[in-house]
């Protein structure tokens, strides 16, 4: 294949593809189109970091005051279904508390009496949980509640 | 890490988690680009200032829907290109004289490189058809693919590639001979 038909197989190429093998076999005995493509391509990449237009002006902090007055707020968001799957890993740690070695050994340390007090901060603790979860993924909830009935049908 | 070497997704993602400051990197990034595609619409600043801003605008309120399976210039792009296409409909702008500047760069020999480059590109591109010089931009200085130019502006992908063809082919001759070969050379 000749130097010409090489170049314009080169310059037939889409940006982020691959050098074809031809053209690569060609440029390692051909020093001439190894010359050429190599100054085509670093002229190419450079107009990447270019535009055809310059600004004028830097509009960075007029739009990022625009961007702040959208109304349109993102926030970080935990889905519900990972509180979902964290409060059941949670319950069942919970329910596991009476048969583990740690809790056989405080019983016969403080008596059964124990029993009540750390079930009641336990399922406080589990509550506020919840809420928090149920709080915090509001609108997909009622959103949920509402769709209900047309699920059921 | 600085937002700085982080990559578009990333920020992209920590926008999205809340941290609304990092998008200035984004824009940062891209206001250049966009501002250009609102002077192929428009051909004037004010209008093209204006354009830049609101894509910017929407880029932010649309966020959401950037899934990441495409480049995020490319989503960008689009919704520059659409929001261009619009605007001119409805305004019914008529092109006027282009005003440019020349480029800030860091040495005046890679400065006056670039300008002579770019502004072969820009004889090329100034022949093609006004409506397929976006096309060109697109591949150039946003680094699109034909795919991806075409599934912007709908214009056949054979005819993208003739078009940017043509305009490497202009710049290949006009650098033949000239200060770049004799750069690359030292």
């Amino acid at each position: 294949m000749n130097c010409e038909k090489i170049q314009q197989k080169f310059l037939e190429m889409d940006n982020r593809s691959r050098v074809p093998l031809s053209v690569q076999f060609h440029i390692l005995h051909c020093s001439k189109c190894r010359h050429d493509i190599s100054v085509l391509s670093e002229q190419f990449s450079s107009l990447r970091s270019d535009t055809a237009f310059d600004l004028d002006r830097d509009r960075c902090e007029q739009i990022m005051r625009e961007v702040f007055m959208s109304k349109v707020r993102y926030e970080h968001h935990v889905s519900g279904l990972q509180w979902g799957v964290v409060g059941s890993i949670l319950l069942i740690s919970l329910f596991a508390i009476p048969f583990s070695h740690s809790f056989g050994w405080l019983r016969g340390q403080f008596g059964s009496g124990l029993e009540i007090p750390i079930s009641i901060v336990l399922g406080l603790s589990i509550s506020i949980y919840a809420l928090a979860g149920i709080f915090s993924n509001m609108d997909s909830l009622k959103k949920f509640v509402a769709n209900l009935p047309k699920r059921l049908h | 890490m600085d937002n700085e070497f982080k990559t578009d997704e990333q920020i992209v993602r920590q926008v999205l988690q809340g941290g609304i400051e990092s998008f200035k990197t984004i824009v940062e990034r891209y206001q250049k680009k966009i501002y250009s595609i609102g002077m192929r619409f428009f051909k004037n600043r004010d209008d093209s200032h204006d354009f830049t801003q609101e894509v910017f605008l929407r880029a932010f309120e649309s966020l959401r829907t950037f899934a990441g399976r495409a480049p995020f210039p490319f989503w960008l792009t689009k919704i520059a290109y659409n929001h261009g296409i619009n605007r001119v409909t409805s305004k019914k702008t008529e092109p006027e004289v282009s005003d440019e500047l020349p480029a800030a760069d860091t040495t005046p020999e890679k400065g006056h490189l670039r300008k002579e480059i770019r502004d072969v590109l820009l004889k090329a591109v100034n022949d093609l058809p006004e409506r397929y010089r976006v096309c060109v931009d697109l591949y150039f200085f946003m680094g699109l693919t034909y795919g991806e130019i075409s599934d912007i502006t709908g214009y056949p992908v054979n005819t993208i590639k003739s078009n940017v063809l043509r305009a490497k082919n202009m710049l290949r001759d006009e650098l033949k001979g000239t200060i770049a070969e004799d750069y690359h050379e030292l």
